[in-house]
């Protein structure tokens, strides 16, 4: 398990009158799922762009330790796995080429049988050389959760990572998650009911 | 943590290589330059024509036409590069995944084969149409690809910055017009020199011209393009 932990303080963020959140700590060691919830427009997804280095917060400082060092998380994009409903697919690639693409990005050195097998794991084999375009909302979320783990990164952001699931994607999650708090860190933010039980910590937004 | 485990080669070679396989699916940036280019190609050419120029002007009106089909044409499609990214909602997953260097790297490797493309099509119906007469035909086909490397070197990175902005429409030419204007002013006096015959003295300064700025955009758009691209 990597040495880690995702620290912020004091972070405080507001979209013109409307104050999503002030004055917030949290420290997330490795092994730990910090279970974010709240309801619609609480600042949930607005405090994982923030808390993963895409967004800079108006008040407070984000900064992941690693063995005695800090570093701001911007600079550790390539060790992050993140799967929110803003990211998409290129929809003109297929399931096999998206793969073999972000593995060349992530320098993850995988061959075609890795592939097929990682794509096995998420049900999607059989369609592995369709278009993305063609693919169900639940299967490009398969795909997504793939994307955002295959590389086995320290640091992971689920957003709402059961959306459009069915209950064999939901399993899909569940291991997922598990497998990360052997590996690091995971923030969660979700307010399905199932995910829930994930979280070895809780942050409530909004009240 | 450890450094990224890819080269910086293998992330721009991917990034150029999904690029061009999702374009030659889609050719929304090909068709744009492509019907652009050709149509106000074929209409220069019938409505003015070779015949209504005089010969003496032919070589610098005829130059500054091709450079104005090129420049058009590029800015009907380059900035797709990045639109694309954005509006799809892809960009965050390559941001994550790949350097931002590699990302300039492989969109301006991708921009260089359109505006290549384009080139190698456009350029030799234009002077067969237009009854071109280029006296040394080699030093023009060098003024032309120096050319077009030159402008996709200046407008990759503001195809990046016209991406972020909400207002897109025009703002991509009206931002490129300026910063490329020095280097079409160039590019039509050598090509106009090309056709008429032109000196290796004249020729290396056009081109060492074209390549200094060439040289300063690509610098400067490696610094610039990591702020543009994650901010």
């Amino acid at each position: 398990m990597a040495d880690l932990q995702l620290v912020a303080e004091g972070l405080g963020q507001a979209f013109g009158r409307t104050r999503l959140f002030s004055a917030l700590d949290l420290q997330v060691p490795s092994g730990d799922v910090l279970l974010v919830r709240g309801p619609n427009g609480s600042g949930k997804s607005t405090l994982l762009r923030i808390l993963s280095g895409f967004m800079r917060p108006q008040e407070g400082q984000v900064a992941v330790r690693w063995q005695g060092k800090e570093c701001p998380p911007r600079k550790l994009f390539h060790r992050i796995g993140m799967c929110t409903p803003e990211m998409r697919l290129y929809e003109e690639l297929t399931g096999m080429e998206t793969m073999a693409f972000f593995s060349k990005l992530r320098g993850v050195d995988r061959d075609e049988k890795t592939l097929q097998e990682l794509l096995r794991s998420v049900g999607l084999e059989t369609s592995r050389h369709r278009w993305v375009k063609v693919y169900s909302s639940g299967m490009k979320q398969r795909l997504k959760l793939l994307l955002a783990t295959f590389h086995e990164p320290p640091i992971l952001y689920l957003d709402e990572p059961g959306s459009n699931l069915d209950d064999e994607g939901m399993d899909v999650v569940g291991r997922i998650i598990e497998a990360q708090k052997a590996r690091g860190v995971v923030i969660l933010a979700t307010n399905d009911t199932r995910e829930f039980a994930y979280g070895t910590q809780e942050l409530f937004l909004g009240q | 943590m450890e450094p990224k485990n890819s080269s910086l080669v293998n992330e721009v070679l991917a990034i150029l290589n999904k690029d061009l396989v999702s374009e030659f699916r889609t050719k929304v940036a090909l068709n744009a330059i492509f019907l652009f280019s050709l149509t106000v190609l074929f209409l220069v050419s019938f409505v003015v024509g070779p015949y209504k120029i005089r010969t003496l002007d032919q070589p610098a009106i005829l130059s500054a036409w091709l450079w104005i089909i090129v420049f058009f044409s590029g800015m009907s499609g380059l900035d797709r590069v990045f639109v694309k990214e954005e509006e799809t909602s892809t960009a965050p997953g390559l941001q994550l995944a790949a350097r931002s260097s590699a990302v300039f790297l492989g969109k301006f490797l991708f921009n260089l084969c359109l505006m290549g493309m384009m080139g190698a099509v456009v350029t030799p119906l234009y002077i067969v149409l237009m009854e071109f007469s280029i006296a040394s035909p080699l030093y023009f086909a060098a003024e032309v690809f120096f050319g077009i490397l030159g402008m996709t070197t200046g407008v990759t990175l503001i195809a990046a910055m016209v991406a972020k902005a909400r207002m897109k429409g025009a703002l991509f030419s009206i931002l490129s017009f300026p910063i490329i204007i020095p280097l079409l002013l160039v590019a039509i006096e050598g090509t106009s020199k090309a056709a008429t015959g032109i000196s290796s003295m004249e020729f290396l300064r056009s081109i060492s011209v074209i390549g200094s700025f060439a040289g300063a955009m690509f610098v400067l758009s490696l610094i610039l393009f990591e702020k543009v691209w994650i901010e």
